[in-house]
């Protein structure tokens, strides 16, 4: 009954959205590209703004907040100089044993002027892109742990996928067990790790940090911290649901690693 | 329909698209985000004529492709579909029951969703069909036909004010 009530004409144009959809990645990209051109100014100025109302809703929030980080500030300062003396220490034992050098991260800041309009994919939306030295599978971390990586890079914006993602696989490690596994998105502000041995001794609250297996994401990022475990419906492994330590829908800027250098 | 208030309509999806964007975001229930580009499309479908109201589902889905690092084209898609199906039915559809047209932007958030898993799963990877159905395709809908509740307020008000 519907199909007899289509014209022709919408059938020649849905026809054509099809053939849209079908069309190469290429192609399509620099048709976005090109349609996205002219909002990007008011989408940052938009993004700004949004930022700003909901900082003025939440200045009680922050307050208490602020007054927390000053307290946790303190107590980080005297843990930093502890640490500077036992990643010292670390070098030189590092120097003796011939170990392979650590890295450390060349990045760029980026600031976040969009989400993905759908519920479908998890991705932001960055304002900088290739002319600032971005590429397309960059690993992308913020101040508190790993984010996700680049899959979209134009001149001027990127896009990037959130570890939140189904379709983002990260090669993850428990911490404490130093147990390998696999990480995926579960939506939901959530990550399964799969591929967790059985024998594996795992308890609510262990942190994860990413591997260095996968040739995107460096070694030792902090991915989360275990919130629930079970076992697979296959038994032969154990799952573990991870709550990521960024808050993925209230992130604001980020970086992206381009590159990594030894220190 | 006075084209005063078309191209008033035209500004409206491409601030809810701004809205959709970045705003939003913060507004998250159960990590979705209800789709108010959708239920412009719907009002206007309900309430325009049909051209008007495939060109509107055509822009805001362009709007909502441009942004979306899926499938070009998905979005003009289904919004294309979602402004023919409601505007085949707006006549036989009782305006001035709210309820009605909220059950109606369910049914038509819920059919979209399926419909983009569907194709969506061709190209990119989903999860299984049941755990898409709880955690996006019924909290979403639900969302959004709340969400309509609202839209439906705002753009009537303002077509009764073009209407004088």
């Amino acid at each position: 009954m519907i199909i007899k009530k289509i014209t022709w004409r919408y059938a020649i144009l849905l026809s054509l959205l099809v053939v849209l959809i079908i069309l190469p990645n290429p192609f399509t990209k620099k048709i976005k590209e090109f349609l996205i051109l002219p909002s990007i100014d008011i989408l940052k100025h938009s993004s700004t703004s949004s930022d700003n109302i909901i900082h003025f809703l939440k200045t009680k929030e922050i307050l208490d907040e602020n007054r927390e980080l000053k307290k946790q500030v303190s107590l980080l300062k005297k843990e930093i100089v502890t640490l500077k003396e036992v990643q010292l220490e670390n070098e030189r034992l590092y120097k003796l044993l011939g170990f392979k050098r650590r890295h450390k991260f060349k990045t760029v800041a980026c600031k976040i002027i969009g989400k993905d309009p759908s519920n479908w994919l998890q991705t932001i939306i960055v304002d900088k892109g290739k002319d600032n030295g971005i590429k397309e599978g960059d690993a992308v971390i913020s101040y508190s742990g790993l984010v996700g990586k680049v899959i979209e890079a134009n001149n001027s914006i990127s896009k990037i996928l959130l570890i939140t993602d189904p379709s983002l696989k990260v090669a993850a490690r428990i911490q404490r067990t130093r147990d390998e596994g696999l990480i995926e998105g579960l939506y939901r502000n959530l990550c399964r790790m799969k591929y967790l041995p059985l024998e594996a001794k795992i308890l609510k609250g262990d942190k994860v940090i990413t591997s260095g297996f996968s040739q995107i994401f460096p070694e030792g990022i902090l991915i989360g911290e275990v919130v629930e475990i079970d076992k697979d419906p296959s038994c032969l492994y154990q799952v573990a649901i991870i709550k990521p330590e960024v808050k993925v829908n209230k992130l604001e800027e980020v970086l992206c690693i381009q590159d990594t250098e030894s220190f | 329909m006075h084209t005063g208030y078309r191209i008033f309509l035209i500004f409206i999806i491409y601030l809810a698209w701004l809205i959709q964007s970045t705003f939003l975001g913060y507004l998250q229930i159960a990590g979705v985000k209800p789709d108010i580009l959708l239920c412009i499309v719907i009002f206007i479908s309900l309430y325009s004529d049909k051209p008007f109201s495939l060109k509107a589902g055509l822009f805001a889905g362009v709007l909502k492709d441009i942004l979306s690092a899926g499938i070009f084209g998905l979005n003009i898609l289904i919004f294309a579909l979602a402004s023919i199906v409601v505007s085949n039915y707006s006549n036989k559809i009782n305006k001035e029951s709210i309820l009605l047209q909220i059950a109606l932007c369910f049914f038509i958030a819920f059919l979209m969703s399926n419909l983009y898993y569907l194709i969506g799963n061709i190209y990119m990877s989903f999860p299984d069909y049941f755990q898409s159905l709880n955690t996006i395709i019924i909290p979403s809908s639900l969302y959004t036909c709340w969400a309509y509740y609202l839209v439906f307020i705002i753009l009537l008000r303002t077509l009764k004010i073009y209407q004088q």
